[in-house]
């Protein structure tokens, strides 16, 4: 497996890529379907590799557990809870208004436009083809399907989303499966990882992407920010390792690009005393210091492996 | 499993054995060196004549790690006897010790011959060439290419500068690798002139420093400096495209002294879609492993096992390489160095 930290160097933080007001208003719906759809959920071994849990936080009235081993962390939901949320349709409603999705794209498109470019360089790395068959799991913006769609290693494109509805499915399979930040609403990963496997050819990529337990805002603020039912499972970089290997994936590279971790932290320490007592050096670094040093503390983070947002390639071998 | 032997057994040929080992389709029969002390640790047959080796115990295979002048002998010898080869960079002292063993290896049935163009294999190199090949930064045009090593205590007297032995300089030795990758970017190059010299070692019969400024017939440039006397190690590719740009900086050694290694990218964004003029978004990978060695061996298996075939380090470019060392030295001084 390659192992690299792959990092972008900019002169100072990124640009928030969402907007407040729509970020309120998915909040209120998310807070309102937890109020009426209480979790049901228990303790359970690791979502990933299924090792021990301990208490991590409790969010939103949901109990978050995190593994001793892998150090994923994960929310005590029940399935039947699950299946209810995903079919909520005041928020299926708010994420297909066009609002929404025209803001989105507004907002996002430069951080889509290196996506694609980054899709477009790993997929002829590792394929070594011009062009390729997608299927892209679970997305919620149509303006990120449509780059996808039009790209220009993008043969054949089909669609699986709950939320934008699926299209061109078929039996056949794919070169490149595509599993961009889907993977943290799901209660049972191996099943979906599973399922996404079966999709692919034998001999090809799985393109995952994911907030992830082990990175600095999430450790930091113990998963405040983190909305449940939306997160309900932050895998670890070694959680995301241990359960693709275990289902007959070749790893073939996992990096933390994340740019936004110490944005996350600074929203909150802003108007929070109480974090620059408990955490008084993080507080000062962060309400102290220079842009171009929080830069470079993002790109450590990036670095080493140490950033909420991981990708991850793997190839379909068993 | 492929019987093997290793026939010069310093600081390369036992690179080339634990690589054999992790592979583990190897058996590693014998080990060869004039140094008797240099074999002792390992456990298979040791020589200190390699024709007796070969002799006695009839490899599948043979890894050449010799010095230079005897590489040509050597491996011209165990192709005739049907034996399959690997042998390290140079390929001998000059441009006809190439062309000998290539016109062997064609006349030798089938038989492998590869080269120790190791660099290929790195993982900076092999994600450059992916960017280059899928041509999403555009076309390339050129690069600039730096190699250079430290120097030592001991470098004035060490056999690379024997030219007896090595058949040349700081050139020959390790700024190969960067003519063999400079080739593998942009093609093969029809324009060559250069300067090679003694800038600080005075007194050596080889080179300490060589320019290079080639050229393809597509109009494709490039430029090398291979020296001893950058007094820190240090592997610097530049590489322009007509839409962006790739850099290489640092190697992944076994010393680990050519510091990290690693690639950055970037597109040419003169709207400033990505950061100001001047400064579009960079993309940097770091690699924290050295596959090269496990991949070059495994070229080699696959190709004496399964009949696949060479693709790097094949006796054409090591023709092809060593024509562009001769062309630089000739430019550079003037004079034959064999």
């Amino acid at each position: 497996m390659l192992k690299s930290y792959d990092f972008v160097k900019r002169n100072s933080l990124s640009a928030n890529i969402t907007d407040s007001a729509l970020l309120a208003r998915e909040r209120e719906l998310l807070e309102e379907f937890v109020k009426n759809n209480p979790p049901l959920g228990e303790a359970t071994p690791c979502h990933m590799c299924g090792g021990e849990t301990s208490f991590f936080a409790e969010i939103g009235g949901v109990t978050y557990r995190r593994c001793s081993r892998c150090f994923s962390v994960f929310a005590e939901v029940s399935p039947s809870v699950m299946e209810k949320y995903k079919a909520y349709e005041p928020l299926l409603a708010y994420y297909r208004d066009g609002g929404f999705q025209k803001t989105s794209s507004e907002k996002r498109g430069g951080v889509w436009d290196e996506l694609l470019f980054w899709l477009n360089f790993r997929v002829n790395r590792y394929l070594a083809k011009k062009s390729v068959s997608v299927l892209d799991y679970g997305g919620i913006f149509y303006g990120l399907s449509e780059r996808i769609q039009n790209a220009a290693f993008c043969e054949t494109y089909r669609r699986r989303s709950n939320t934008l509805g699926d299209f061109n499915l078929s039996e056949e399979k794919s070169d490149v499966v595509l599993c961009l930040d889907a993977l943290s609403g799901k209660i049972n990963p191996e099943e979906t990882l599973s399922g996404l496997k079966n999709s692919l050819k034998d001999g090809g990529i799985l393109i995952l992407s994911s907030r992830t337990g082990t990175g600095f805002d999430i450790l930091t603020l113990r998963g405040r920010g983190i909305y449940p039912y939306k997160y309900v499972l932050l895998p670890s970089v070694s959680g995301l390792q241990i359960m693709l290997e275990k289902l007959g994936f070749e790893i073939l590279e996992i990096s933390t690009p994340g740019t936004l971790d110490v944005n996350y932290v600074m929203e909150y320490v802003k108007d929070s005393p109480e974090f620059n007592e408990s955490n008084p050096f993080i507080g000062y670094m962060l309400g102290n210091s220079e842009p171009s040093t929080l830069w470079e503390f993002q790109s450590f983070l990036q670095k080493n492996g140490l950033s909420s947002f991981t990708r991850v390639i793997a190839r379909k071998i068993v | 499993m492929i019987d093997a032997v290793i026939i010069g057994f310093g600081k390369m040929g036992k690179i080339r054995y634990d690589a054999m080992i992790r592979h583990g389709g190897y058996n590693i029969t014998a080990v060869c060196d004039v140094n008797e002390e240099s074999m002792a640790d390992y456990p298979c047959k040791k020589y200190s004549d390699w024709e007796k080796c070969l002799d006695e115990t009839k490899p599948e295979a043979v890894i050449v790690c010799t010095f230079n002048n005897a590489i040509p002998n050597v491996v011209c010898n165990a192709l005739e006897r049907g034996i399959h080869v690997f042998s390290e960079k140079p390929p001998g002292r000059t441009l006809a010790d190439a062309k000998t063993m290539r016109e062997t290896a064609k006349n030798s049935s089938g038989k492998e011959l590869k080269f120790g163009f190791n660099h290929r294999y790195h993982n900076s190199v092999i994600e450059a060439k992916a960017l280059i090949d899928s041509r999403i930064l555009g076309d390339i045009v050129c690069i600039r290419g730096v190699y250079g090593k430290a120097g030592s205590e001991t470098f004035a007297r060490e056999w690379r500068n024997d030219v007896n032995i090595s058949g040349g300089g700081i050139l020959l030795d390790q700024g190969i690798h960067m003519l063999d990758l400079l080739r593998y970017f942009l093609g093969d190059f029809t324009s060559v002139t250069g300067a090679v010299n003694q800038l600080v070692w005075d007194g050596l019969p080889t080179e300490d420093s060589a320019f290079a400024l080639l050229k393809t017939d597509a109009g494709k440039i490039a430029s090398l400096h291979s020296n001893a006397i950058q007094w820190k190690h240090k592997f610097d590719m530049d590489i322009i495209c007509t839409e962006g740009y790739i850099e290489l900086d640092g190697l992944l050694t076994s010393t680990k002294s050519y510091g990290e290694e690693r690639l950055s990218y970037y597109r040419k964004d003169l709207e400033m879609k990505t950061g100001g003029l001047g400064n579009p978004i960079e993309h940097t990978m770091c690699f924290d492993t050295d596959n090269s060695w496990n991949l070059e061996i495994a070229e080699f298996y696959d190709a004496v096992r399964n009949g696949s075939p060479i693709v790097n380090g094949t006796p054409e470019d090591a023709v092809k390489v060593m024509e562009l060392v001769e062309k630089i030295y000739s430019a550079g001084r003037g004079d034959s160095l064999a």
